[in-house]
């Protein structure tokens, strides 16, 4: 039961994030991945809305849906990119605005649900 | 459309196995569950990116269900970025700063050796 809550979540988050992702793409493209950034720091905001949910909304909307449309192994190759290519200032940038405006974003979430 | 179905899948599959681990491991009051799958999933998303830029892909649907789907759904920035503002908002601010900078500085190294290790050995 908790596996198909989490798997509900999961198969919207997942393809939102490819879909967001493309269609960003399709109209900015710039060295700072922001469709990326955008994602993590939408998902971290609604992360932060479900801490006080009961189990079966924190597992569709937090474990599902918020963990499956954010990404970590995208922002760490994009961030690993940017450096390899010699773009350092760039990649700073947006280690720092992930940062940042993920955990302000949680924050707010948190925030607004107390 | 087809494409996005099959990121669907993989996500799913990406999201559970996330859980799993998640119930495996006992975290002793650190994430050590979304630190693991953050590291493997980024070391696995390397390999793909590398993997395909050197090499036809197998099938049209194997690098959306595997990349975005499977990776995009194992890892996952949300549950880091939640706990930080959690350790903050708890007063362990050394906490924190461990926990982000062994996110972050463990996940580069092992995505710098996975680039290292592969661009020479599929290299055209």
């Amino acid at each position: 039961m908790r596996a198909l809550l989490i798997a509900l979540g999961a198969g919207i988050g997942a393809p939102a994030r490819y879909l967001i992702d493309k269609e960003v793409k399709k109209i900015h493209r710039s060295l700072i991945p922001l469709e990326t950034l955008a994602i993590n720091t939408v998902g971290s905001f609604v992360l932060g809305l479900t801490i006080r949910s009961n189990g079966n909304i924190a597992l569709i909307i937090g474990t599902g849906f918020a963990g499956a449309f954010t990404t970590w192994s995208t922002f760490a190759v994009e961030t690993h990119h940017l450096f390899d290519h010699k773009h350092r200032a760039k990649a700073w940038v947006y280690l720092a605005l992930t940062l940042i405006l993920g955990v302000g974003a949680a924050a707010i979430g948190v925030k607004l649900t107390s | 459309m087809k494409k996005v179905l099959v990121v669907s899948l993989g996500g799913i599959a990406g999201s559970l196995s996330r859980w799993v681990v998640s119930l495996a491991i006992v975290d002793h009051g650190f994430p050590w569950a979304t630190l693991l799958v953050n590291y493997t999933g980024s070391v696995l998303l390397m390999i793909l990116v590398l993997y395909s830029n050197q090499h036809k892909s197998p099938k049209w649907w194997w690098r959306p269900a595997l990349g975005a789907g499977f990776c995009g759904g194992f890892t996952t920035y949300s549950a880091f970025s939640l706990k930080i503002e959690q350790y903050f908002t708890d007063g362990k601010i050394s906490t924190a700063v461990i926990y982000a900078l062994a996110s972050l500085v463990g996940t580069y190294i092992l995505v710098f050796a996975t680039n290292e290790f592969f661009k020479t050995k599929w290299a055209k």
